[in-house]
C-alpha cells in the first residue's frame, strides 16, 4: 500500500475511533512533514453535528450554570471582562455598563449587553448566567482573600530542596530550537514544576507560543498539557511555572513545542524546539 | 473579522458566549453522554469541550462549515481523547437512549439546518453497510470492536466500510482542508 493510500487509511480510522500510540506514530511518519487533511474529522464532526441537531434536548441546569461560570473565568483570566462588570450583572444599570472599569484595577471591560443581564428578562430566562456570574463573582472575592501565588524562583527553590526530579534541556529536532539550555524541575507528589530556559528563540505571541508537554509513564503514552508560554528575549533567562492541566502520575520527560496562538489538544509534534529526559 | 457567533465569542463578547453556550451545549451534552461511562464524566467531557471552544473560537472560518459541526470536531475529538485514556471501556450507549431524547427540530439557523440536509442526503446516498457502520461509530459512539460484535462482521471489514463511507461522505460535502480547531495535528 501506499504512503498515500495509507495515510488516508490513517486519518479516516482517527476521525472515526481516534487511533492507538502506535498508529499515531506511524502516521506522523509518513506525513513527515507534509500537512494534515483535516477534512476526514470535518466529515465525521458533520455526521454527528447533523444527528445532533436534530435533536433538542437541553443540557441540564447545573451543567449549563457551570459552563457559563467557566467560561466567565476564562474570559476573565484573559482580561475580556472585569470585576466591575460582573458586579453589575444583578442590577445593571446601562450608564454603568459602558464606564470604563477602574483605573489600575482589571483591564478595559468588554461592552456587556444589558438584555443578558436583566432577572427574567431577555434571553437569560433561566437565570444561569446570571447565576455564574454571581458564582464567579464569589469565586473572585474569594481567591482575593488567599495569599499571593509563590513566585518561580520560590517554587523551583522548594522544589529542589524538597529533591524533585531535574533535568536539564537538549536541543530539539525542530530548525527553529535555537539553543535552549536550562532545566525544568518537576514533583510528582506537588504536582508542581518550574522551567529556567534560556536560548529559545523569542516568539511573536499572537502567531504562535511555546507548549510544554509532560511524558507521563502512568497515562500510557499520552502527554499531559503543561502549558503555553512565551519568550520574550532569547538572551536573558525565563523562570516559568508548569502549568500541568491533567494529574501526572509519574513523569519521566518533557518537551517544548512551537505551536499555533493558544497551543493545541494534541501536538502533531511538527517542531519540538527542547527536551528533557527523554 | 464576521459576525458570526464564534467570530463575537473570540472577541470576548459575552453575550455571543451566552448564546453559544445556549446553542451548542445540548447537542453537546448528547453526544457526550453517548460516549461516558458516567453522568459525572459526561458533564466533565462538556466542560472542558467548552473551554477548548473558547480557546479555538478565533480559529473558526465560516466558510469551511457550520459553527455547530466546528464545535462538534472538538467535542468528538476531546471525547475521543477521554476514551482512549480510559482504554476504551465505555459500555455506550448506557446513558443516552434515544428514546429519552425528543426528535425535535432544535433551534439552529439557516446554514446548520443546510449542511444537516447536504449530510443526510450523503449518507442517503452510501451504501447500507456504510451507512450502518458510520451510524454506530459516529452518532451512537460504538468503538470498531462494537460495532463489529453488533454487525457480526470481520474487524477489518468493519474499518474499510467506515474509512469508504467516510472518504465519500467527504467528497460530497466538499470539504476542503483547514478546517480544524487546534490546528493540524491534534487528535
Amino acid at each position: 500500500m501506499s504512503h498515500p493510500e495509507r495515510i488516508q487509511e490513517l486519518l479516516a480510522d482517527r476521525a472515526v475511533w481516534g487511533l492507538s500510540e502506535t498508529e499515531e506514530r506511524e502516521l506522523q511518519q509518513h506525513l513527515g512533514t507534509v500537512p494534515e487533511d483535516p477534512s476526514f474529522e470535518a466529515a465525521a464532526a458533520a455526521v454527528t453535528a447533523a444527528h445532533y441537531a436534530r435533536r433538542d434536548a437541553a443540557a441540564p441546569d447545573r451543567l449549563m450554570h457551570t459552563l457559563g461560570a467557566d467560561a466567565l473565568c476564562y474570559f476573565a483570566h484573559r482580561g475580556d471582562i472585569t470585576l466591575a462588570s460582573l458586579a453589575g450583572t444583578r442590577h445593571p444599570e446601562p450608564e454603568a455598563l459602558d464606564a470604563p472599569a477602574a483605573e489600575g484595577t482589571w483591564p478595559p471591560p468588554t461592552r456587556i449587553d444589558p438584555v443578558i443581564h436583566r432577572d427574567g428578562g431577555g434571553s437569560s430566562s433561566t437565570g444561569w448566567w446570571v447565576a455564574a456570574a454571581a458564582a464567579l463573582l464569589a469565586a473572585i472575592l474569594a481567591w482575593q482573600l488567599l495569599p499571593a501565588p509563590m513566585q518561580p524562583t520560590a517554587v523551583r527553590q522548594e522544589l529542589v530542596a524538597d529533591g524533585a526530579w531535574s533535568e536539564s534541556w537538549s536541543t530539539g529536532p525542530s530548525p527553529l530550537s535555537g539553543t535552549p539550555t536550562g532545566d525544568v524541575v518537576w514533583s510528582d507528589t506537588q504536582q508542581m514544576g518550574v522551567m529556567r530556559l534560556r536560548g529559545l528563540p523569542k516568539n511573536d505571541p499572537e502567531q504562535q507560543q511555546y507548549q510544554l508537554w509532560i511524558f507521563d509513564k502512568t497515562r500510557d503514552g499520552q502527554l499531559v498539557d503543561g502549558g503555553v508560554f512565551d519568550i520574550a528575549d532569547d538572551g536573558t533567562e525565563a523562570l516559568i511555572v508548569v502549568d500541568a492541566k491533567l494529574g501526572v502520575g509519574e513523569a519521566t520527560g518533557f518537551a517544548i513545542t512551537l505551536e499555533s496562538k493558544g497551543g493545541v489538544v494534541v501536538s502533531a509534534q511538527e517542531h519540538i524546539v527542547a527536551t528533557a529526559g527523554l | 473579522m464576521t459576525n458570526a457567533l464564534l467570530s463575537q465569542v473570540a472577541r470576548g463578547e459575552l453575550h455571543a458566549v451566552e448564546d453559544c453556550i445556549r446553542r451548542f451545549s445540548g447537542a453537546v451534552w448528547n453526544l457526550a453522554r453517548r460516549m461516558s461511562p458516567t453522568e459525572q464524566d459526561a458533564e466533565d467531557a462538556v466542560q472542558e469541550v467548552f473551554v477548548e471552544l473558547w480557546r479555538a473560537a478565533d480559529r473558526y472560518d465560516p466558510s469551511l462549515g457550520s459553527e455547530l459541526t466546528f464545535v462538534m470536531t472538538i467535542a468528538r475529538r476531546r471525547l475521543i481523547d477521554r476514551d482512549r485514556r480510559r482504554g476504551r471501556t465505555v459500555p455506550t450507549a448506557s446513558l443516552a437512549e434515544p428514546e429519552i431524547i425528543p426528535d425535535q427540530p432544535a433551534e439552529h439557523p439557516a446554514e446548520i439546518a443546510d449542511e444537516a440536509s447536504r449530510v443526510q442526503d450523503a449518507m442517503d446516498r452510501l451504501r447500507p453497510e456504510q451507512r450502518e457502520v458510520l451510524q454506530m461509530s459516529l452518532i451512537q459512539g460504538h468503538s470498531h470492536q462494537q460495532v463489529a460484535e453488533r454487525t457480526g462482521l470481520p474487524l477489518g471489514t468493519v474499518k474499510s466500510h467506515a474509512r469508504r463511507g467516510l472518504m465519500r461522505v467527504r467528497e460530497m460535502l466538499g470539504h476542503s482542508p483547514s478546517q480544524t480547531p487546534g490546528g493540524a495535528g491534534a487528535t
